[in-house]
């Protein structure tokens, strides 16, 4: 493999972590609210324990190809016929997640900034930006990327600045909502952190041992999972359980509440950085689905797939008119999250072991 | 005449080819004398050649010698024999004088140019407070000469290439043998020798004939006339590319940092070269998003604002007929209209530009309701800060950047100044220069080379030379101060 295509184990750990802080940092604490009450910061936890397991599963599959991507890995185990509807699933996949984000983060864009911006102006800023960058090499892709993921530290000192305003009381009791709610809470952890997946593409492209790989994906999650847990934990201190039901994205308005110096509005400066973040997570998408197209079609270079891909992803974003239909993008990407994360690999793995799949070691 | 290339023995028939090779050229002089009772004759090139030289060097010599052979005469000059006529019209042009005798087909090449040398004083837009004064001027040699001055090593490697099917212009090639990354000296060399042009102007023809990225806004070369940037750059393990005829040195590969980077950042006290540095990087910033930001701020997020500054400023927007984009265009392309007039005037009329610009037009419009006060300060805080770079090249990059960040702030808001902040992020990644990633050490990013980039660590703590142009040794010095030890 040469040198150009090849990124380093730090760069995947900023990457990953980037990835997994996606739109979800805004509504997370209202979610895990409306399930787990002042429990909520543990369902962060338990959820981030939930990732670690599926990033392990992944990773078990992962080690018995070194040199392959799961595009790779699912022909060779499922063969040539079933491996094609597989990667074509995975891009689906892939293309879908990076929608109902790319869907998520307009909704926050028309609700929060720009009311009066018609949806198209919007998407074609994504639009043109993000073919720009997908188009790079990835190792330029990461390069951008890491200087993206240094935005998480100015998007924590914004939502720290809650830390004013915090009532420890508004947690008790913690164990209001009941076990079982708060671990059936933790579930949405699991889904503010999907995004992690993009290691299931480029495992093969990061230098170093597979397991240091593994460290650093596994690190990286443990990292976002303290932020959220921070930021659920800032969140349901600083308002009442009885306002937290009354706010779908509470960060903002915590943000919205708080004079920053000589601007009253905090979060007029948080979103952009927010947004910038997003927008990276969005070409991780991007990338992976059209590394899956180029390999499908046995292309050298994921260029020639990138165009496709984003405007394939924008036209989805523009076709629902309803507020229904949007959310039903995410739901079905958070749904098939679940299979093809979870099910799949597992099926992939147990079918390697049977099979006795394994790549030869060169 | 059939074409040839050796001399005659007839002395009638070289005159007259030489004459005809340079198509009767009335600056082509012969001076015919008599030397041992044979007819000779000097051709030189009137204006090329330096007349005291010929008199003092040349005739006296001929002249006050007999019965003796020709060539020992002239010990005081550079001198050669030569058969090759052609080879002898080749110095004719570069300023050289011909000594040819009548039934002898050799001749004799004596160096006699003048060089009209101008004083190696200080470039007036690369100024420094501290620091050497000299710098670079349009003669190569001279340029050498001071490079080689403060290099003394024999690993200092100048290599010539003539570019320019007709102008030939001599280009030097200058490295570090030992330092340099080999790849590179072969990347330049091969870039350089594949000029082909019937013209070549340095620096502006070679900077563009060999860069990575001709559709970027951003140079790519690091343009100095001063020596002394130019030997750092060079012991980083760069290349300096020079050429005859130009005050400039490039610099290949350099990173965006280099071009903040002010010579005198290394003559002063490192805390105040950090802030110096710190001020520079900050003017980057707001000499391309001030306007934008507050385009973005007074048309779409005016909450931003806390209530009584956003009293005033609507207070000194009710009259203005145009929206803040127009406004801001308007203003920043009349100082872009004065700083151009003032570029090339004689500094006399100068004052009058600064007159009608500053005090007409700036008072004026104002009172005439076309444009706010606050525009006025936003416009004028821009434009001084793009000012701060030391390097002409990336103001002028800088300066442009600002409209398409206004039109983005216009249409989005913050929103369109986050994005145009990412594709320029995206674009600054994306270029590479003789292999080298042009945003290095942010990206890639390596904590090692931040030492001089954002801030300048104290010489003796500049251990090793900053990674992005892949030198062959990475350790520059070794620990300076041990005696700090033994106290």
């Amino acid at each position: 493999m040469n040198k150009e295509t090849t990124i380093t184990r730090g760069q995947l750990f900023l990457l990953i972590m980037k990835f997994e802080i996606g739109v979800d940092i805004l509504s997370l604490p209202y979610r895990i609210h409306l399930l787990s009450k002042g429990g909520g910061w543990i369902s962060v936890f338990l959820g981030g324990f939930l990732i670690q397991l599926i990033i392990l599963l992944c990773w078990l599959l992962m080690r018995r190809f070194p040199s392959s991507s799961i595009y790779q890995i699912v022909t060779l185990i499922a063969g040539k016929w079933i491996g094609k509807i597989l990667i074509i699933a995975y891009v689906g996949y892939f293309l879908l997640m990076g929608t109902s984000v790319l869907v998520n983060a307009y909704g926050v864009i028309n609700r929060w900034m720009l009311q009066d911006t018609p949806r198209w102006a919007i998407l074609a800023l994504f639009l043109f930006s993000s073919i720009y960058l997908v188009r790079q090499k990835l190792r330029i892709i990461a390069r951008v990327l890491v200087l993206i993921s240094f935005l998480v530290l100015p998007m924590m000192v914004l939502i720290s600045y809650g830390i004013k305003e915090i009532n420890l009381l508004y947690l008790l009791p913690m164990t209001e909502a009941g076990w079982p709610n708060i671990i059936s809470g933790s579930t949405e952890t699991l889904m503010a952190m999907f995004g992690f997946e993009f290691f299931l593409v480029v495992f093969p492209m990061v230098e170093g041992s597979s397991g240091g790989k593994l460290k650093s994906v596994a690190l990286a999650s443990a990292v976002v999972v303290m932020l959220y847990a921070f930021t659920v934990f800032i969140c349901s201190t600083a308002f009442s359980p009885q306002q937290l039901d009354l706010m779908p994205e509470p960060v903002i308005y915590l943000l919205r509440s708080i004079p920053l110096g000589t601007m009253d509005r905090a979060d007029f400066l948080f979103l952009p950085i927010w947004l910038i973040s997003i927008f990276g997570a969005i070409c991780g998408y991007y990338y992976t689905a059209s590394y899956g197209i180029s390999y499908l079609f046995k292309q050298k270079h994921h260029k020639k797939a990138v165009p496709y891909v984003v405007l394939a992803s924008c036209v989805i974003a523009y076709l629902p008119h309803q507020k229904e239909n949007l959310e039903l993008i995410s739901t079905i990407a958070n749904r098939s999250a679940y299979f093809f994360l979870m099910i799949l690999p597992l099926l992939l793995l147990v079918l390697s072991y049977i099979l006795k799949r394994k790549e030869k070691m060169i | 005449m059939a074409p040839t290339n050796h001399a005659f023995s007839e002395l009638k028939m070289n005159i007259s080819y030489v004459e005809q090779s340079l198509y009767y050229t009335d600056d082509l002089k012969q001076q015919s004398l008599l030397f041992n009772g044979v007819q000779s004759v000097l051709l030189y090139i009137d204006s090329l050649v330096d007349q005291e030289i010929i008199q003092t060097h040349v005739l006296t010599a001929l002249n006050g010698q007999a019965d003796s052979e020709i060539y020992p005469l002239f010990t005081t000059l550079e001198s050669r024999k030569d058969t090759d006529l052609q080879n002898g019209i080749d110095s004719l042009i570069q300023g050289k004088c011909l000594c040819i005798l009548d039934g002898n087909p050799e001749f004799y090449i004596l160096s006699t140019e003048k060089m009209y040398v101008r004083n190696t004083t200080e470039p007036e837009n690369e100024g420094v407070i501290r620091g050497p004064h000299n710098g670079f001027i349009e003669q190569l040699s001279v340029n050498l000469n001071l490079i080689r001055r403060q290099i003394i090593s024999p690993s200092l490697i100048v290599r010539y290439f003539n570019v320019g099917e007709k102008t030939h212009t001599k280009i030097a090639v200058v490295y570090l043998q030992d330092v340099t990354n080999p790849a590179l000296i072969e990347e330049v060399k091969e870039r350089i020798s594949s000029i082909s042009s019937d013209m070549v102007l340095a620096p502006g023809f070679i900077e563009e004939f060999v860069e990575d990225n001709p559709f970027s806004l951003f140079p790519q070369q690091l343009s100095t006339e001063r020596p002394d940037r130019v030997i750092a750059n060079l012991m980083e393990g760069r290349v300096a590319i020079l050429a005859e005829g130009s005050p400039s040195a490039l610099i290949a590969p350099v990173t965006f940092f280099a071009f903040y980077q002010s010579p005198d950042d290394y003559h002063g006290r490192w805390i105040v070269s950090s802030f110096l540095r710190l001020i520079r990087m900050m003017s980057f910033v707001i000499a391309f998003t001030l306007p934008a930001v507050y385009i973005a701020t007074i048309s779409f997020h005016s909450a931003i604002l806390p209530l009584e500054l956003a009293h005033t400023i609507k207070k000194s927007l009710q009259s203005i007929p145009f929206p803040a984009l127009v406004e801001a265009m308007l203003l920043e392309l009349i100082f872009e209209v004065l700083r151009e007039a003032g570029v090339r005037l004689p500094s006399r009329v100068g004052q009058t530009i600064g007159i009608v610009g500053g005090l007409v037009i700036g008072d004026a419009i104002v009172r005439a309701g076309l444009v706010s006060y606050t525009m006025i300060i936003v416009v004028s805080l821009t434009a001084i800060s793009s000012f701060l770079v030391p390097s002409h090249e990336m103001s002028s990059a800088v300066r442009i950047l600002r409209f398409p960040m206004m039109i983005g702030a216009a249409l989005f808001g913050y929103i369109g100044i986050a994005f145009g902040l990412v594709i320029l992020t995206i674009h600054l990644c994306k270029l590479e220069n003789f292999g080298s990633p042009y945003f290095a050490p942010v990206a890639p990013f390596r904590l090692k080379d931040m030492k001089d980039v954002w801030i300048r660590f104290p010489i003796w703590a500049l251990r090793e030379r900053p990674h992005d142009a892949r030198p062959q040794r990475l350790n520059q010095q070794k620990f300076s101060r041990s005696w700090k030890k033994r106290e």
